[in-house]
């Protein structure tokens, strides 16, 4: 009897119901996660976009989605919505990973608020200034100073304290470099932490 | 107020400068205050220095640069409009008729070569060297430490209109208006700085004031300036640096 090639037997396929699938769930996971960005509920940097940044570089870097569906390639006809959803995500990783001041970066945004130092805070600015001078002839360092620049308020501190940086450093004769860094650096820890990015107005200019 | 935009070609090529980042990085710079403004500090005058009949912008700015360190210093220093020409002709060959084709403009960088090999407003400059224009915080570091910034723009077309405040409106609402526009460069001397702007002589005012979204999008060409104008052996810089620390700090000029 001759030989007959062998049957290669045919596979049975059986395709199961979407909303059973793996596909189903991780392409509404990727249509939700879209939708919260797009709306703004997830802010970037904030815990919740570290989170999916993390998941959806995890899913991506492992090639999950797409190995499912090269897999399942017979199957489903939904594996360009996964590799969809596998670009989608990491599209995501990386938009909300990445680092915020890469050497391309724009520099820090300006805010658009304005305290003014000369209006009628002015005297209590200028007490508090003097103070804070006289802490600094004595010693005091520019973290107590910030602390103190704290508990007086963004209005009387924060001004009071741009104006002895602007003093310090602005005066004819430079300060010893670390110094003068160090002055630089509690004003701008005060405007970010306290004062909000907001610019002082003095006498002095825009500080 | 007759303007002369275009007298200023952008520098070709820039190498003969050394940059200041790389100073930067040698030196650790003394920290820049938040506000520094060396035009405020006098009262002095500015000639046009003949840019409002030539474009001799690039000659103009170094001339006005010599009257504020010589009112921030106490020194005299004279000099008059046929001297800023007589430097224009020196170094571009303008024959001395108001928008020929000799009246051409200059780039910024064969004028400040020609300054340390020759001289302009009577004397040479020790150095110059590059500023990132992109990076504002090595501008004011800049400024701070040589009083000064010989900046270069493309005039975007809405300048004259905006009179004494140079600004850019917020990205989505800009226009070709806005736009900065290289067959429009200019130079001028920027002498102070805030958290919200630069202050600006040029055209026989230092009233101009740019944003610095304008500085963002429109300089394109900046330097800083050693000479004796500036400090001295037995004289100070007049923001306080003797020699002898700029010496240390400028090793690499």
């Amino acid at each position: 009897m001759p030989e007959t090639a062998p049957t290669v037997p045919t596979a049975t396929v059986i395709a199961k119901p979407g909303p059973r699938t793996t596909e189903f769930w991780l392409t509404l996971l990727v249509v939700l996660i879209s939708q919260a960005y797009a709306v703004g509920l997830v802010g970037a940097g904030t815990p919740l976009d570290k989170g999916l940044s993390f998941v959806a570089g995890a899913l991506a870097a492992y090639g999950y989605a797409g190995a499912r569906a090269s897999v399942k390639g017979t199957v489903h006809a939904a594996s360009a919505v996964i590799r969809a959803a596998a670009v989608g995500l990491l599209a995501i990783a990386l938009l909300h990973a990445a680092p915020a001041c890469g050497p391309n970066q724009p520099g820090p945004v300006i805010g658009t608020t304005v305290i003014d130092c000369t209006g009628q805070n002015a005297s209590a600015v200028a007490t508090l200034f003097a103070d804070f001078k006289a802490k600094l002839t004595g010693g005091g360092s520019w973290a107590l100073i910030e602390a103190d620049a704290k508990s007086a308020g963004v209005a009387i501190g924060g001004c009071a304290l741009a104006l002895l940086v602007q003093d310090y450093l602005g005066n004819r004769g430079a300060p010893p470099r670390a110094e003068g860094n160090a002055a630089r650096a509690a004003l701008e820890d005060f405007r970010a932490k306290v004062a909000g990015g907001a610019t002082f107005k003095t006498a002095a200019g825009n500080l | 107020m007759i303007c002369i935009p275009g007298g200023r070609r952008r520098s070709r090529d820039t190498r003969s400068a050394v940059p200041f980042a790389r100073y930067l990085a040698k030196a650790e710079l003394d920290a820049a205050p938040p506000a520094r403004d060396y035009l405020g500090e006098t009262t002095t005058t500015f000639p046009w220095w003949g840019n409002d009949r030539v474009g001799d912008c690039t000659i103009a700015a170094l001339y006005d640069r010599r009257v504020l360190l010589a009112a921030l210093t106490g020194e005299p220093f004279a000099s008059t409009t046929a001297a800023a020409l007589a430097d224009y002709t020196a170094i571009g060959g303008f024959d001395g008729t108001p928008g020929d084709p000799t009246d051409h403009g200059l780039e910024p960088i064969n004028v400040l070569a020609h300054a340390q090999a020759v001289g302009i407003a009577g004397s040479k400059i020790a150095g110059y060297a590059r500023l990132n224009f992109d990076d504002q915080g090595e501008m004011r570091a800049a400024l701070n430490l040589f009083c000064c910034v010989y900046a270069g723009a493309g005039l975007p077309k809405n300048a004259d209109e905006q009179g004494y405040l140079w600004d850019m409106p917020p990205i989505a609402q800009r226009t070709e208006l806005d736009a900065p526009d290289p067959d429009r460069g200019h130079m001028f001397l920027i002498g102070g700085y805030d958290r919200l702007g630069w202050s600006i002589v040029t055209w026989a005012s230092s009233k101009y004031r740019a944003s610095n979204a304008w500085v963002e999008e429109c300089v394109d060409e900046a330097y800083v300036i050693i000479d004796d104008a500036l400090v001295r052996g037995d004289r100070p810089a007049p923001n306080g640096f003797d020699l002898e620390r700029l010496r240390f700090d400028l090793a690499a000029l």
